[in-house]
């Protein structure tokens, strides 16, 4: 079995800086990403040439920096494209699947930084084609180059549909509206929490101004309520919403789209750290469940790092941060760094961290997700997309005395499809809540078993090679 | 104090099972589970009653015929389906002990046919090419184990059955070798009578009252697949599942890493499409994780048979710990040591199989008298 | 509606080779993911579901939710979004089950 010293499992901002850090450092690792292409999705590299790089915007930059960074100390860090980390074996074994090879990789320290998705919202009509993710939506644009649609509708809260509405524009599409969830006076009340990152604030305000220039009317307090269409997409309806964000009776109002794309946050992918026995606690200001980490990122499993989005949305500048945090302690604990000389070190780092941690709570909390928005779905609203268990079927489980989302998923089926969860656990946990008055730590989780994405049954046959 | 006629201690398809035959004999049933209903081995096998491999021929004869109508008595959908069992043979070599299966199962009422290997694959031609025959329980069926114990349960609980999950079951309390209460994490409760149905954990309650109950926890891996069209023969298994599931010795002293983890191929493909694709019976005490060695020897036994499943995606893998007793025999006895107490474990491979039957012999052992003889099922200390 | 498109103009992008969907022969370049080219084509639906035959396209883009299945070179459900288009790939779309084109659940 190939033995390394570090594997990071992910390639985004987290994952990245934290194999720089190590290879500073004289720590050997290895990056195994699913991706053909190191960046994660937000450091995401375009799939072509590009021609006039200074329009790509600073993200770009900033990740083709970083990867630059990682070509510079090629020896040290294996990268490892292709490559699907599908599971945990105990003592920090795992099972990757890379171009369709199965491998056995044992590490003698594991950072876990597989960043977050966008929380997918359950409504009449989200699963008609036409309905995307706004993150997914910025990959298209960014680095594939193509518009999924001609006129946009994106609902959600949040900066991250902003710069999706921008991107839009810059590329030529119709965006009909951008519907904000949360109050402009709940925006004036974080106001002086967010001005600790003025640049940040400025961006914000000018995507808005920019909206107007061209007449995209964004529209506060209101959500979106269903989408219209017999095959696909036709229209989009929005409705008021009240700070619960439930919706308001008699506010709705139709917009022609044939694409709407969902920002409703992200949420943390932990199915590896779970599969790995680490704790996890719940926040729902950084996204949901998180596993829980000390200040040397690591989790409650020795030797088991996290960082990044993975471990509690905090975006781009905290996940640099903390992958470098959890270098420093992954070489301390490999005997590299002694515990005085690993605390000067992270000593910096850490004070950049909180600043950055403080203007992302503040965001995190305007930005807070509220449980009216479960109240969107009706009887017949998909619930589980892959298995196509409605919401009337979830009422029945808890009616039956279902009180755990696990419960709900053996008597439903829900979460039993490929996605394993991922499309539908954060809304059962949701409808749990407003159906049982349940704290969201108390409505259960799905358990996380291998494989964590599907592999084909040769991935197995030739895994253990003594047999 | 809290006051019951009986707690049953254990949530899944034993107790709610035993909760629900209770209860139709107007008893006053609570039931305690530490987790979530069928969250153990209830929730992590393949709710198969092959039949043809039974060690306990009688008792499943007679729940095989309560499952029938089991999901019209109780008013919710079990998903059974009448898949037949089939063993498929790896070798000639098995031809002999397959007859001589067969005979015995007949001496029991249960009907098995020899099949040559042609006679298999003009049923299901994705039966690999060299497995030269199998034999056939065409009275073999399928049913969805964890609709079965929600089924039981909630009919259990319509006839006023209480159900507590998230509840641990801290202490029984014994006074003049008699029943007193039950302690558990929510209180104390006052019973005359206890059903230990708490599977591979049976014995550690056990222990408190000074009682070995000779059950150890057997894991079992399974590996799920995609959906898939549904096929001619779903429900098949390795027949030297004869042999690793009840022969200990030759388990244990093989030097075939398959044998001595217990490693049999079953499959089975529900209507949902899905094949799930076992097992293994190892010891690893309560540890429920998969290993990597038992992964890859059932996924390579499975596509000895069924070829086609070779690139089938893996969407989900599961482990569940049987309650396995030695002598091969589920424990559904009084005790002698402590009146008032009942146990009903120990079911190993045909909890979800026997479960109907248990219940009822549970049932019958505490308000009535058992219709059915019981004496090898007697717990003996 | 058929808004999709490619954006910008191609001769920024790698080579141009032809696939097929459903046997028509289209273009793709040299690094778009099989569900790029779909979209580009305004071929948004790209399955439909086993239990109630309804339509689905790419949902979240980055390979979580499995909606985007489509059949590549017979094999079946590869998620459109994270499969790189291929000189001379034959993508189909996929009706009801997987494995066994057009056979109805039992």
């Amino acid at each position: 079995m190939k033995e390394v010293q570090l594997a990071i499992v992910g390639a985004g901002p987290a994952a990245l800086s934290a194999a720089v850090q190590a290879a500073k450092l004289g720590v050997s690792s290895i990056v195994l990403d699913e991706n053909p292409q190191l960046g994660g999705q937000i450091y995401r590299q375009p799939a072509f040439k590009i021609v006039d790089e200074e329009q790509r915007g600073k993200h770009y930059r900033e990740g083709k920096q970083i990867l630059a960074d990682v070509a510079r100390f090629s020896d040290k860090i294996d990268v490892s494209n292709d490559s699907l980390v599908w599971g945990y074996f105990g003592q920090k074994e795992l099972a990757v699947l890379h171009n369709g090879r199965p491998e056995l990789l044992k590490a003698q320290q594991l950072l876990i930084a597989t960043g977050a998705y966008d929380r997918p919202i359950p409504f009449p009509g989200w699963t008609l084609p036409g309905v995307f993710t706004a993150g997914g939506v910025q990959i298209m644009i960014k680095s594939q180059r193509v518009l999924p649609g001609g006129r946009f509708l994106l609902a959600g809260s949040g900066p991250l549909q902003l710069a999706v509405a921008d991107q839009l524009l810059e590329a030529g599409a119709k965006v009909v509206a951008v519907v904000e969830a949360t109050s402009t006076m709940r925006m004036m009340r974080s106001l002086p929490s967010l001005l600790r990152q003025p640049g940040l604030v400025f961006e914000g305000f000018n995507y808005i101004t920019k909206f107007s220039l061209h007449r995209v009317p964004y529209i506060r307090s209101h959500v979106i309520v269903r989408a219209l269409g017999s095959e696909r997409v036709e229209q989009a309806v929005i409705a008021a919403v009240d700070e619960n964000w439930e919706p308001l009776a008699g506010t709705e109002r139709t917009f022609d789209a044939d694409a709407i794309c969902l920002g409703y946050g992200l949420i943390p992918n932990i199915d590896l750290t779970r599969l790995c026995g680490c704790a996890h606690e719940y926040n729902h200001t950084l996204g949901g469940w998180k596993p829980t980490h000390n200040e040397h990122m690591e989790s409650t499993v020795p030797g088991v790092f996290v960082a990044g989005d993975g471990c509690g949305i905090g975006g781009v500048y905290v996940a640099i941060q903390q992958g470098k945090l959890a270098a420093i302690y992954g070489a301390n604990n490999l005997g590299l760094l002694d515990d005085s000389a690993a605390d000067k070190l992270a000593k910096p780092i850490r004070s950049k961290l909180s600043a950055l941690q403080k203007f992302e709570m503040a965001l995190g909390e305007l930005y807070s997700l509220e449980n009216g928005i479960y109240t969107l779905a009706t009887d017949d609203t998909v619930i589980c997309r892959c298995e196509e268990v409605k919401l009337r079927d979830i009422r029945e489980a808890i009616h039956s005395g279902a009180s755990h989302v696990d419960d709900i998923k053996r008597r439903t089926r829900s979460g039993m499809g490929y996605c394993q969860g991922r499309m539908c656990g954060s809304s059962l946990q949701g409808i749990v809540e407003s159906e049982l008055n349940l704290r969201p730590e108390d409505a259960g989780h799905l358990k996380s078993r291998l494989p964590i994405k599907p592999v084909p049954i040769t991935a197995l046959l030739d895994l253990w090679e003594s047999v | 104090m809290a006051s019951t006629d009986v707690v049953v201690i254990g949530g899944g398809v034993i107790g709610a099972s035993v909760a629900y035959y209770l209860a139709k004999a107007k008893m006053n049933v609570t039931v305690f589970e530490r987790r979530e209903l069928a969250s153990e081995a209830t929730g992590s096998n393949y709710g198969g009653l092959p039949l043809q491999t039974t060690h306990s021929p009688d008792l499943i004869r007679e729940s095989a015929r309560m499952y029938r109508n089991l999901g019209e008595e109780l008013g919710s959908d079990i998903e059974l389906e009448q898949t037949g069992s089939y063993l498929l043979m790896d070798n000639e070599d098995q031809l002999p002990m397959l007859e001589a299966h067969a005979k015995e199962m007949l001496r029991h009422g249960i009907r098995v046919d020899i099949l040559t290997g042609r006679e298999l694959r003009e049923i299901d031609p994705d039966i690999a090419a060299d497995v030269p025959g199998g034999s056939r329980c065409s009275d073999g069926f399928i049913v969805n184990p964890m609709k079965v114990a929600y089924a039981y349960a909630g009919a259990a609980k319509k006839l006023g059955a209480q159900l507590q999950t998230f509840t641990e079951v801290k202490q029984i309390r014994v006074e003049n070798r008699r029943v007193k209460s039950v302690i558990s994490s929510k209180g104390e409760v006052e019973t005359k009578f206890v059903v230990l149905a708490a599977g591979a954990w049976a014995p550690l309650l056990g222990s408190t009252l000074n009682l070995r109950i000779h059950v150890i926890p057997r894991r079992g891996e399974i590996i799920l697949t995609e959906a898939f069209p549904i096929g001619k023969i779903r429900y098949m298994m390795d027949a030297d599942y004869l042999l690793t599931s009840s022969n200990l010795e030759a388990v244990k002293t093989s030097t075939d890493p398959r044998i001595r983890l217990g490693i049999s191929a079953v499959l089975t493909q529900p209507k949902h499409g899905n094949w799930l694709i076992g097992t293994s019976r190892d010891f690893p005490g309560y540890d429920k994780s998969n290993t990597v060695e038992t992964l890859t020897i059932i996924a390579r036994r499975a596509v000895r048979f069924v070829p086609k499943l070779k690139h089938a995606n893996i969407i989900r893998t599961m482990a569940g710990l049987r309650p396995f007793c030695e002598n091969g025999h589920p424990i559904i006895s009084s005790v002698d040591a402590v009146e008032g107490l009942v146990l009903a474990t120990g079911h190993h491979g045909e909890g979800v199989g026997l479960a109907p039957v248990t219940g009822k012999l549970v049932s019958e052992i505490i308000t009535s008298r058992p219709t059915m003889p019981i004496e090898e099922f007697r717990y003996e200390g | 509606m058929n808004g999709g498109r490619r954006i910008g103009s191609v001769e920024k992008r790698g080579a141009e080779f032809q696939i097929t969907l459903d046997g028509r022969e289209v273009s793709a370049y040299a690094g778009e993911t099989i569900a790029t080219v779909l979209l580009a084509e305004g071929d948004i639906i790209l399955r439909r579901t086993s239990k109630e035959d309804k339509p689905r396209s790419v949902f979240c883009g980055i390979g979580i939710c499995f909606d985007c299945l489509v059949t590549v070179n017979g094999v079946p459900n590869q998620r459109a979004c994270m499969t790189l288009a291929r000189p001379g790939c034959a993508v189909t779309r996929q009706r009801v089950f997987s494995r066994g084109a057009g056979e109805k659940r039992g």
